[in-house]
């Protein structure tokens, strides 16, 4: 399950600017394996000798923290020597979901931060990292940093890459900076398969936060990110193709992510798409994506929209804000 | 007569099997376990250290494996030593068989070797999550000691989670 990371204030900042630059040759972007295999040779079954069925409680735990409920099924129903161990862990779970009903006001539940927070408190003194991160969040949503990143640290600690995600952020964010720890946790929480983590340290590669600037390797992120559904790697992704930028030149690859940033509301996306079909002469298409550019206050969208709209008749300018007025948005992970 | 090159320092460690292995003290620094006894006993160097739950083929691992990533440590990081790294531990799990690697996590444990307790609690985490509990049990060699009825009670304790009103991402 996705786990909520980060309140959205944070990315207003200065990582969203994309810096231009001349275009320059890019590699082929290099492969990431990151999963471990075990060889699954049949064990001796043994009453004697070592067995996973007596593994220490502390390692299991340690090992589960960071499982969502349904694994966390599945570990306790292996064996009931896991079953046992792994109790708390379930019990963090009910905690957890008690906590997020306070959190948001449902299943009957008023919202309430203080009942929240007790309850991610109690799932994290059980060993959840899920709870230690929801416990964080609420803790920085109030301004106890301390307190938040403490908790990140545990969830960190223990492999759960929304804590390594926080965790990375908020250093980005401390006083004074501590940029080198920051990438090194985004780092972990990337290579974990942590979206929004990718797309944070893209930027910082792109930025040249710690190590000097590394075009392919932000590019490789933003990639990344982007198949994973975020938006605003999937602009940025864009713009490799585009400057060639870590990426091989692809007008191609650029038109397509542009098109998906921009089918999922990314209101510079949906300015430059509309350009692009505008150039391609695509008029209908252009000027509703450029009406809800327009909508979301890319004014330099305006000028070209009222251009195509004069060409128009008032037929097809009615149909345009109509499509306009009924676009939604498609699902994306943020 | 005297040395010309630094002499690297060596501790002596003797396994559960009774085979001693002489360490760089780089090397047995990585043990937190050794390094701590040695923070309180500066003395203590000279002696043989007893490792009385560690056997000569488990510790081979694990000094391979500490020697392997103080050296990865020693470069300079960059993406393509991370690849190396990843795949280095990737070869060192599934070169063992699982009781080898029972027996790693517990030395790991004993001797608190983060790093190497944590890269293999993560490799156990990658065989359980996403799987089946018949896949889990198999590949651990478990036995299944429900009883049907105790099965049953477990799952019908839990199925709340399963009940859906809740959404997953927030």
């Amino acid at each position: 399950m996705e786990q909520k990371t980060w309140p959205d204030r944070s990315d207003g900042s200065r990582f969203t600017a994309f810096p231009l630059s001349k275009p320059s040759n890019g590699d082929g972007k290099t492969k990431l394996s990151r999963r471990s295999k075990f060889i699954s040779k049949p064990s001796s079954s043994q009453t004697d000798g070592p067995d996973f069925s007596a593994l220490p409680f502390d390692i299991l735990t340690k090992i589960a923290a960071p499982f969502n409920f349904p694994n966390l099924l599945t570990a306790s129903l292996v064996c009931k020597s896991w079953r046992d161990v792994l109790r708390p862990l379930r019990e963090a779970m009910v905690l957890l979901r008690y906590g997020k009903r306070f959190k948001h006001g449902r299943g009957g539940f008023r919202r309430n931060l203080e009942k929240a927070l007790d309850s991610f408190l109690k799932g994290a003194a059980r060993g959840s990292t899920l709870a230690m991160v929801d416990a964080g969040l609420i803790y920085w949503e109030r301004g106890q940093k301390e307190e938040a990143i403490a908790l990140y640290q545990k969830a960190a600690a223990l492999g759960d890459p929304a804590g390594q995600c926080n965790l990375g952020i908020s250093y980005l964010h401390a006083q004074p900076q501590k940029h080198k720890e920051a990438v090194k946790w985004l780092h972990e929480a990337s290579v974990g398969g942590h979206i929004r983590a990718q797309y944070q340290l893209a930027l910082c590669l792109h930025q040249g936060l710690v190590v000097d600037r590394n075009l392919q390797e932000a590019a490789r992120w933003y990639l990344k990110a982007a198949e994973g559904g975020y938006v605003r790697a999937m602009y940025n992704t864009s713009l490799c193709y585009t400057f060639g930028e870590g990426l091989s030149h692809s007008r191609r690859q650029a038109r397509k992510w542009m098109k998906r940033a921009a089918d999922r509301g990314h209101s510079k996306a949906q300015f430059e798409h509309g350009l692009a079909l505008f150039s391609e002469g695509e008029m209908m298409k252009a000027v509703v994506y450029l009406e809800l550019a327009t909508r979301s206050g890319e004014t330099a969208a305006t000028h070209v929209k009222n251009v195509i709209l004069q060409q128009l008749s008032a037929t097809s300018r009615d149909r345009a804000m109509l499509l306009a007025d009924n676009w939604r948005a498609l699902p994306s992970s943020r | 007569m005297s040395m010309a090159a630094v002499e690297t320092k060596k501790i002596t460690l003797r396994t559960a099997d009774n085979h001693e292995f002489e360490v760089e003290e780089a090397i047995a620094m990585e043990f937190s376990t050794i390094k701590t006894f040695f923070d309180e006993n500066p003395d203590a160097s000279e002696d043989t250290i007893p490792l009385p739950n560690v056997t000569s083929k488990c510790l081979s691992a694990i000094i391979e494996y500490c020697k392997s990533h103080l050296a990865f440590r020693a470069r300079e990081t960059s993406s393509s030593i991370d690849e190396q790294v990843r795949t280095y531990d990737e070869e060192f799990v599934k070169a063992r068989d699982n009781e080898s690697l029972k027996e790693l996590i517990l030395a790991a444990n004993y001797l608190n070797i983060k790093a190497l307790l944590d890269m293999l609690n993560q490799a156990v985490a990658d065989r359980i999550k996403n799987k089946s509990v018949e896949y889990v049990r198999r590949f651990f060699g478990l036995e299944n000691d429900y009883t049907p009825e105790e099965e049953a009670a477990i799952r019908a304790e839990n199925e709340w989670a399963f009940e859906g009103v809740d959404p997953d991402d927030d």
